[in-house]
């Protein structure tokens, strides 16, 4: 068998028995980030010497049985963690050349779990995007039928298309507004934006604070369960990280008497015809399995995508207000203080990023702040609400991760047909529940479709668990040499 | 509620962006408005503002420095390096002679 198709499970197999050395694995990766890294795009920053000699630590450590939770394991770190001594640019040009002196808490957690670091992966310009198209460098390439060149999603497109395409084993990523999940669905992946506070979010670009969720990327639920238990737990340095001891569930979730929940206002949304088939099948799955279905309701649940575009700009513009061009980063030298920063924050800064920064402020000002920013955090309340209600009926609530498969890279849309491919997304980065999109089979023209499982706040070990039935059923085989060949 | 052109400039101005009318125009912030505007409709009277999905408690700390001592880590990044050597940041003239 190809090194490249191991699971992370396989692979922590293959490892500990010895039938494999990390050395091996890692560079069956790099062999193939050479092949492929420049047509998928996927990495902005790739690092072969330190893998290589992390690798041989790793060797080190499992001869001499000190071997940690992942030791060995290939990794993709998505390019709005800071790395020590390893460029972090979130895809912009305004941090083209910045090598951060600390590193975050979650690239810090995974290091110590024993992964080794392939390089930092391609993205939306600070995730602001859907398509990894407003990356400085280019957008990454989806693996799914590389000759139609499709998005592989956004944000965290360099990630997906990284462990779709075999270029890194797991991946990191960040949700915000669907940021791990949309991408992942769209490549067959599994994806999770774990409940908010669950990780530590120090150390990551900041883009909507009260929404930034950092999560994982994998090829099977199982990966990443094993991930998220590297990744999770309190850290002192984020005041909004939680007090929580994720353990993982060791015995499959026994759906009898189980409640899912599916969300009657999203009936009547157009989605492709492969994903309404796709979703009811699942349902129809799991049911066998003696889950009941219950219609909940959510009634603005359709409103979440304005009020999310209102929070999360407004955010935004205060996060980025940092990038002056003084302390770091780029800095274009105008006739006086105020130009220089007019002048670098203009170049620096992509074109979805400025208006995101612009409509932020607006929401802000004096005369609009009650009428856009507080009514949408009283909407984003009753959202909240709503879903909270809905756990009350309910064990699970299930919706599709996307309206279809991935589209090609160069579909022309408006920024407010950009904005809608997140409807089935934002609502849970409002409220701050966990959701996992994890692959739900593929379209009748082959792409993948993924459905998303949303739990109660902290219930993400479950949620995973409810997952893994959905996975089973559908039975992508999603091995990168089956993806996109050897 | 619709921003004017001046408005949009002013927002602009204020967030420190140089940025042209026919940008602004091409930008397509009307669109955006008009749309995020749909939620005027909705009924939220006595609904408490959502800042944050955190019910938990924020831990509280000692009010202790804990890190320090590292100048030059902090200037490891600065785009003008002029000033680093003696522990500054080299920024523009901010007052007139």
């Amino acid at each position: 068998m190809n090194l490249i198709d191991l699971t992370l499970t396989e692979a922590l197999e293959q490892l500990r028995t010895k039938k494999i050395s990390a050395t091996e694995l890692t560079r069956a990766y790099l062999d193939r980030t050479k092949k492929f890294g420049a047509e998928l795009n996927c990495y902005i920053t790739i690092t072969p010497e330190r893998a290589l000699a992390d690798a041989a630590e790793s060797d080190k450590r499992y001869a001499n049985d000190t071997a940690r939770m992942l030791e060995g394991i290939p990794l993709g770190m998505k390019d709005l963690f800071a790395t020590r001594g390893i460029r972090t640019t979130a895809a912009s040009k305004i941090l083209e050349n910045f090598v951060p002196e600390y590193e975050s808490t979650i690239s810090q957690k995974l290091a110590d779990a024993g992964t080794i670091l392939l390089g930092k992966t391609n993205l939306d310009e600070f995730a602001m995007g859907t398509f990894s198209k407003t990356s400085f460098f280019g957008a990454p390439v989806n693996p799914y039928q590389r000759n139609h060149k499709l998005t592989a999603g956004g944000s965290s497109g360099g990630s997906t298309s990284a462990v779709a395409g075999g270029l890194a084993l797991i991946a990191t990523g960040t949700d915000t507004g669907g940021s791990i999940r949309f991408p992942a669905a769209i490549t067959g992946l599994v994806g999770m934006k774990p409940t908010y506070g669950l990780c530590s979010r120090w150390g990551c670009t900041a883009f909507a604070s009260s929404l930034d969720t950092m999560g994982q990327i994998a090829r099977t639920v199982d990966d990443a369960t094993l991930m998220l238990s590297a990744m999770a737990g309190h850290d002192p340095k984020d005041s909004t990280s939680a007090n929580f001891d994720f353990k993982i569930a060791t015995t499959p979730l026994n759906l009898k008497g189980l409640k899912i929940g599916i969300i009657k206002e999203l009936s009547d949304v157009k989605i492709s015809d492969d994903m309404k088939n796709l979703f009811a099948a699942r349902i129809s799955d799991l049911k066998s399995l003696g889950a009941q279905i219950i219609e909940i309701s959510i009634p603005n649940i359709l409103d979440a995508l304005a009020a999310y575009y209102i929070i999360a700009p407004a955010e935004a513009s205060s996060n980025l207000a940092r990038y002056d061009g003084m302390r770091y980063g780029i800095r274009e030298t105008g006739h006086d203080l105020i130009d220089t920063y007019m002048k670098t924050r203009a170049t620096g800064f992509g074109e979805e990023v400025q208006r995101r920064m612009i409509v932020g402020t607006a929401v802000l000002s004096s005369e609009s702040y009650e009428v856009y920013f507080m009514q949408a955090a009283r909407v984003r309340r009753m959202i909240a609400d709503s879903f909270n209600l809905a756990f009350k009926q309910c064990d699970f609530i299930v919706c599709p991760s996307s309206s279809g498969p991935a589209m090609p890279l160069n579909s022309d849309l408006t920024p407010l047909e950009y904005y809608a491919l997140d409807l089935f997304t934002v609502a849970m980065n409002l409220v701050g529940v966990p959701a996992a999109s994890v692959p739900a089979g593929r379209s009748t023209d082959g792409l993948p479709l993924g459905i998303q499982v949303v739990g109660k706040m902290f219930d993400d070990a479950r949620v995973l668990q409810m997952a893994k039935h959905i996975e089973t059923f559908a039975g992508l085989d999603n091995r990168p040499t089956s993806v996109m060949g050897e | 509620m619709a921003y004017t052109k001046e408005q949009l400039q002013k927002f602009a101005k204020l967030i420190r962006i140089e940025i042209s009318d026919e940008k602004l125009v091409e930008m397509r912030i009307d669109s955006i408005v008009d749309w995020i505007d749909k939620l005027q409709k909705i009924d939220t009277t006595g609904v408490e503002p959502m800042l944050t999905p955190v019910e938990h408690a924020l831990p509280l700390r000692m009010d202790n420095v804990t890190d320090g001592d590292i100048r030059d880590a902090v200037l490891a990044n600065t785009p003008d390096d002029s000033g680093k050597s003696r522990g500054y940041f080299a920024v523009p003239k901010v007052m007139d002679e």
